[in-house]
């Protein structure tokens, strides 16, 4: 078992839209929290296929997204230094701050260079001990131990031309936020199966139980989405709202414990900004006290050089699930992956460079039968 | 360390995370480390739960004519 195609079969994805399909009677509005559902979803027509009674809302996992524009500008500034190298997941370096992006400072001759692992960040650091080498951690808790990592290993070299810019966020707080939300329309959460691979599920336990909403993990190929989703209808229609695991073969309760323990020595929860959306208490991480010297931000005193222009990007409205992609005036026409408005257009886990991407490029009009 | 097979492609993997991790095993890998080695009696049971969903729908339309 390879655990891809067959997670694709559409025999048994018909099995679970029949299912789906009969046990629905009335609307329910579903948010799949991970951008990697999102694209999931939006490849494969999932939602084209499900009953009209069943809304997917789009939410705001992709971390490359939600890193608040303060950030991206400190990173620039530091990425602009002739004494750094600035390291990077790929998708970030597109991504608009207040008036330039890593792109364009590499093009002036800033180096900065993408990684495939902030391993490679730290290998970096080793062959050019005359140089200070910054990695950009963001992400969700699926890259925090891969990150956490990273920042172990420098202060176990003891590596002084290393750190980290990090702007971690967390997605129980989010979830949270969004079901606290008088607007709030979601009725039912898919949380992200990977987050809760690392964290496990005993954290979503009392939103479901305050906010009476179920909370699916969920995996990511079509059956995988298929049964959240089922699982989802199941509950809402039966009146419960539980925490339920429908991703066993990579979740168990308990998450990853041996990942979970250098999560908790390296960082430590913070409140963040996240971009589009505002203010969530203690929905970040930053490096803990032990990690501190190895923090960018205080080891190069950037400082915040906000001038956010609405440029009349929706990406605010798009991750909170106000709006579909396709219902922004400057989708697909003043904003495209080539050139990007906002980080929804950029990332990979982004809903607009879904939507682009598998050429949703108006509001699709189909008969449901 | 290890080498990690994606699909044709291989790249070097930290197994730190997952030190039940061997040869042969499927993992899922963030940012070059494994996070969790996949059940694969979990997915097993997953497929077998969505082929008996059908054969219950199967059974509920022949009891209803």
């Amino acid at each position: 078992m390879k655990y891809l195609s067959e997670f694709a079969d559409p025999d048994l994805a018909a099995l679970l839209l029949t299912d789906i399909a009969e046990t629905v009677t009335r609307p329910w509005a579903l948010m799949e929290v991970c951008g990697g559902q999102t694209h999931s979803i939006i490849r494969h027509g999932l939602d084209q296929l499900l009953p009209a009674e069943v809304e997917l809302i789009h939410g705001p996992g992709c971390p490359v997204c939600v890193t608040p524009v303060e950030i991206i500008d400190q990173g620039l500034e530091i990425a602009e230094r002739h004494d750094v190298i600035f390291c990077s997941f790929g998708d970030m370096l597109r991504v608009p701050g207040s008036s330039t992006d890593l792109f364009s400072v590499r093009a002036g001759g800033g180096d900065v260079r993408v990684v495939y692992s902030p391993l490679d960040a730290l290998s970096i650091a080793e062959e050019h001990p005359s140089k200070q080498v910054v990695f950009f951690a963001v992400g969700f808790e699926t890259t925090a131990p891969a990150n956490a990592m990273a920042v172990h290993q420098a202060r176990d070299r003891g590596l002084t031309n290393f750190s980290m810019l990090v702007s971690h966020v967390l997605v129980p707080p989010a979830i949270e936020a969004i079901a606290a939300s008088p607007d709030s329309r979601v009725d039912a959460f898919l949380a992200a199966g990977h987050v809760c691979t690392v964290m496990g599920t005993a954290q979503y336990e009392p939103v479901a139980a305050r906010y009476r909403v179920p909370i699916i993990v969920t995996g990511f190929e079509p059956l995988d989405v298929l049964d959240g989703i089922r699982r989802a209808i199941q509950q809402l229609e039966g009146g419960r709202a539980e925490v339920e695991n429908a991703y066993p073969r990579a979740v168990r309760s308990d998450g990853n414990t041996v990942a979970r323990a250098m999560l908790e020595e390296v960082f430590e929860t913070t409140d963040r900004d996240w971009r589009g959306i505002g203010p969530i208490p203690m929905s970040g991480w930053r490096l803990s006290a032990a990690y501190r010297e190895f923090d960018a931000e205080l080891r190069f005193a950037v400082h915040d050089r906000r001038i956010e222009a609405n440029n009349g990007c929706r990406a605010g409205e798009v991750l909170q699930g106000v709006i579909k992609p396709n219902q922004c005036e400057a989708f697909g026409v003043r904003c495209t992956p080539r050139h990007p408005m906002g980080a929804t257009m950029v990332s990979s886990e982004g809903a607009c460079a879904a939507y682009y991407r598998y050429r949703r490029l108006g509001e699709v009009d189909f008969d449901h039968g | 360390m290890a080498t990690a097979d994606f699909g044709g492609v291989t790249k070097t993997i930290c197994l730190v995370y997952v030190p039940e991790a061997s040869i042969g095993d499927y993992t899922i890998i963030h940012a070059g480390f494994a996070i969790t080695v996949l059940d694969e009696e979990a997915a097993q049971a997953s497929l077998d739960l969505f082929e008996e969903i059908g054969i219950l729908e199967s059974d509920t339309d022949q009891a209803t004519p």
